[in-house]
């Protein structure tokens, strides 16, 4: 185990003024709750693998110094699996970190020292964060920090990012760490056959060129030990960095190997990593007798063949129940006080005037924001960042993994299809944990059938406020039907032998009340920062419009889908309006229709076919663009296609059926 | 080609090979053979041949399966853990 000579060093090109820190880390290690708690809340988090879907990038100041940190999605290994842990090595590869803080699950030590392993190959300064060191100790399992330190060469520290402990320190060792950055560490080394051909590698590796950096600053050098290692392993993308004479020599040694040990090339490299990490677990930690934990109890319970269904329903049912039982109470009691609001402020406003159609409508914008909206999406937020923080959704993938089998998914896509209940755009992002394009559009396009909230406030307040809360379920129950139903139509259409579901089941943990709210809030900003004004804006140009009578050339232009579905022309600028966003159609009804009380101007029937309709047909604008992102154009407009002949076909179906139970 | 033939195993002793799908909750086994296609995946997350797994839960009707390794928790879908063969160590009482 010694340094081979002649080894180059990290070249840093030029130092960047404000360094830049990378958290990196496998998934559920905390990274992000550390992330938060010195970057403020600007990254999501949740307790469930591939949260982190993108880099969030911070602006930090800790005692003075000013650092850039970056939170990357969680990868297990270098090699990259799906294209969330692809973006994360780009970037670790490409965009020159001055820094990794490798953070590790101090109870999950010797699985997450493959990694450390890996990653100290980069040749970039590191620290190691060992993290959860009290889920560690709960575990029985005793690390000696010193010798870890001393074994690896480069500085560890033990924190509790929940709850604050060892950060500073953490950080104190970062800030010194780079401004003395250490020499060249040297390899630590595996088997001499494997050694060898990494050796003869190398050597045949042309000398690194500094690599571009996308902030224009400094760029890191990958190591030609890094470069040898991950060839002989078979990633594909460094195959792709070298020329075609190295690549065929690699194959050859591939074949060498293979050939010696009997498993292929990237089987004996990953045991190598595994046997040297296996080594280095013994030497600085013990394992001794775990205590009970009152987790395990809980889980064998909810992840129980028969208890854990019932407890999922149940907890379903409730979640609905309170996020409806809430926000109906809320809602009747801002309406009632806003309507009073509105004659105490504006009461010599003549009706039929320009002035009065202006205030008025822009009155009915800020009213539908605050008395339909909020009343449901705050509570339906509150209660999934609870359900998320806790760790429940993972387990709700594993009860799930069969019943999406039957439609052609698996459990995985259980994260993307309950995000969607809460708005499309991140569902769209979150599919990019999973490894497979085809599974990727099958669970984009569900995602976008599911109601997110703001058409959940469309269901709960016309259905449910105006014919009843079994209305507002029954609608919810056929919209899990179409869902399940689409999902099998695709898959006969688009037949794929999936993979099928890894996926690891984090620890429960108590939610804690400052970071639900602060995710709630960040989620609810850019509904108040940007939905609202553009509600208001809206409401103000549909009341213009209809003050100067143009409405009635949008709803002449969608009266042949407004007449099929026996609707009042008048909503069809609403629809129009729900495609920027989906909560406006429903404020723009309330404007269109002049009343706020529905139920005067619109029949039972009417109510079910038009709350039907919108929660179903198109994606509304953002969610457009993130599923162009995510499946592309072609992909996209078949969504789009699809979703608009579905909200046509059973608006149809229950204008005929209710006029069938009607007589 | 399946991996993990483990060197240090007596050849006389030969364990029944079985599927993990096939293993009752509660039980205790060790992997033998992981396919190469899936074993990218699972590797890094600490189910590797020759490790020992603990079949956690089992969801009905073709539904995953719970499995504890070295502290960890995973679930894998049901046509997964019927391509890895483990052999029993403890059965489940």
């Amino acid at each position: 185990m010694s340094a081979a000579p002649g080894r180059q060093p990290l070249i840093t090109i030029q130092p960047r003024a404000t360094p830049r820190v990378v958290l990196i880390g496998q998934p559920n290690c905390g990274k992000s709750t550390l992330f938060n708690r010195v970057a403020g809340y600007h990254s999501e988090v949740s307790n469930f693998p591939g949260s982190t879907v993108h880099a969030a990038t911070s602006s930090v100041r800790l005692n003075g110094w000013t650092l850039e940190l970056v939170d990357l999605p969680g990868i297990y290994s270098l090699s990259a699996c799906n294209p969330a842990e692809t973006a994360a090595n780009a970037f670790l590869l490409n965009s020159g970190a001055d820094l990794i803080i490798n953070v590790v699950d101090a109870s999950l030590l010797s699985r997450s020292l493959e990694l450390t392993l890996e990653l100290r190959e980069l040749g970039v300064p590191m620290v190691v964060c060992l993290n959860m060191s009290d889920e560690a100790r709960r575990k029985g399992i005793r690390i000696f920090r010193e010798r870890l330190e001393a074994a690896l060469q480069v500085p560890v520290v033990e924190t509790i990012a929940s709850k604050g402990d060892g950060v500073q320190e953490l950080f104190a060792r970062t800030k010194s760490t780079i401004a003395q950055p250490p020499a060249a560490l040297p390899p630590l080394t595996w088997s001499r056959d494997v050694e060898q051909e990494v050796a003869e590698l190398e050597a045949r590796l042309p000398a690194p060129s500094p690599r571009p950096s996308d902030a224009g600053g400094s760029g890191t050098v990958l190591l030609p030990r890094f470069v040898a290692v991950k060839l002989l392993e078979g990633d594909e993308a460094m195959a792709a960095k070298v020329g075609a004479e190295i690549r065929s020599g690699v194959e050859a040694q591939r074949a060498r190997l293979a050939e010696k040990r009997g498993r292929t090339a990237a089987t004996v490299i990953m045991s190598e990593r595994h046997d040297l990490a296996m080594r280095l677990f013994e030497q600085a930690a013990e394992v001794g007798r775990p205590a009970s934990d009152v987790r395990d109890k809980i889980d064998n319970v909810l992840t129980h063949p028969l208890w854990g269904y019932v407890a999922l329903v149940a907890a379903l049912v409730g979640f609905f129940w309170t996020v409806f039982g809430l926000g109906s109470l809320i809602e009747k009691l801002l309406q009632a006080h806003l309507a009073d609001a509105y004659a105490y402020l504006f009461p010599h406003l003549a009706r039929g005037t320009v002035s009065e159609a202006i205030v008025r409508s822009v009155w009915d914008g800020f009213v539908g924001g605050a008395a339909i909206v909020l009343p449901y999406l705050v509570p339906f937020l509150i209660g999934l960042a609870i359900l998320e923080d806790a760790g429940y959704l993972p387990r709700v993938a594993y009860l799930m993994d069969g019943l999406l089998h039957r439609i052609g998914l698996h459990g995985t896509s259980t994260l993307p299809l309950i995000l969607g209940y809460g708005c499309s755009v991140p569902a769209c992002l979150a599919t990019r944990i999973l490894p497979s394009r085809r599974d990727r559009f099958l669970t984009n396009l569900l995602a976008t059938l599911v109601p997110c909230s703001a058409r959940s406030n469309v269901i709960f307040a016309l259905a449910g406020f105006y014919l009843g809360a079994a209305w507002a379920l029954g609608i919810f129950c056929l919209n899990a039907a179409v869902v399940v139903g689409s999902g099998a139509l695709m898959s006969r259409l688009w037949p794929e032998v999936s993979p099928g579901m890894i996926l690891e089941v984090p620890r429960y943990q108590w939610p804690q009340p400052g970071m639900v709210l602060r995710k709630v809030w960040l989620r609810i900003r850019e509904f108040v920062m940007l939905s609202w004004p553009l509600l208001i804006v809206g409401s103000l140009v549909l009341g213009l419009a209809e003050h100067w009578k143009w409405d009635r050339l949008i709803d002449a232009g969608l009266s042949p889908i407004t007449r099929l579905l026996g609707l009042p022309l008048a909503v069809g600028t609403t629809l129009v309006f729900g495609v920027l966003r989906k909560e406006l159609s429903m404020v723009m009804l309330v404007q269109a229709m002049g009343t706020a009380d529905i139920r005067h101007v619109m029949t039972a029937t009417q109510i079910v076919v038009f709350t039907i309709f919108v929660t179903f047909y198109v994606p509304c604008v953002a969610t457009i663009a993130a599923l162009v992102r995510e499946i592309g154009r072609r992909l996209t407009a078949v969504a789009i296609a699809y979703t608009f002949v579905l909200a046509t076909i059973l608006g149809l179906a229950a204008r005929l059926l209710m006029s069938l139970v009607s007589h | 080609m399946p991996i993990g033939k483990d060197p240090s195993r007596n050849p006389q002793d030969k364990p029944k090979q079985i599927p993990l799908s096939s293993v009752a909750s509660g039980s205790r086994v060790r992997v033998l053979a992981i396919p190469e296609r899936i074993a990218r995946q699972l590797v890094p997350q600490g189910v590797r041949p020759g490790e020992f797994l603990t079949v956690k839960n089992r969801a009905p009707i073709g539904g995953a399966i719970l499995v504890g390794v070295n502290g960890a928790t995973i679930a894998l879908g049901r046509a997964l853990a019927r391509k890895i063969m483990v052999k029993l160590v403890v059965e489940s009482r």
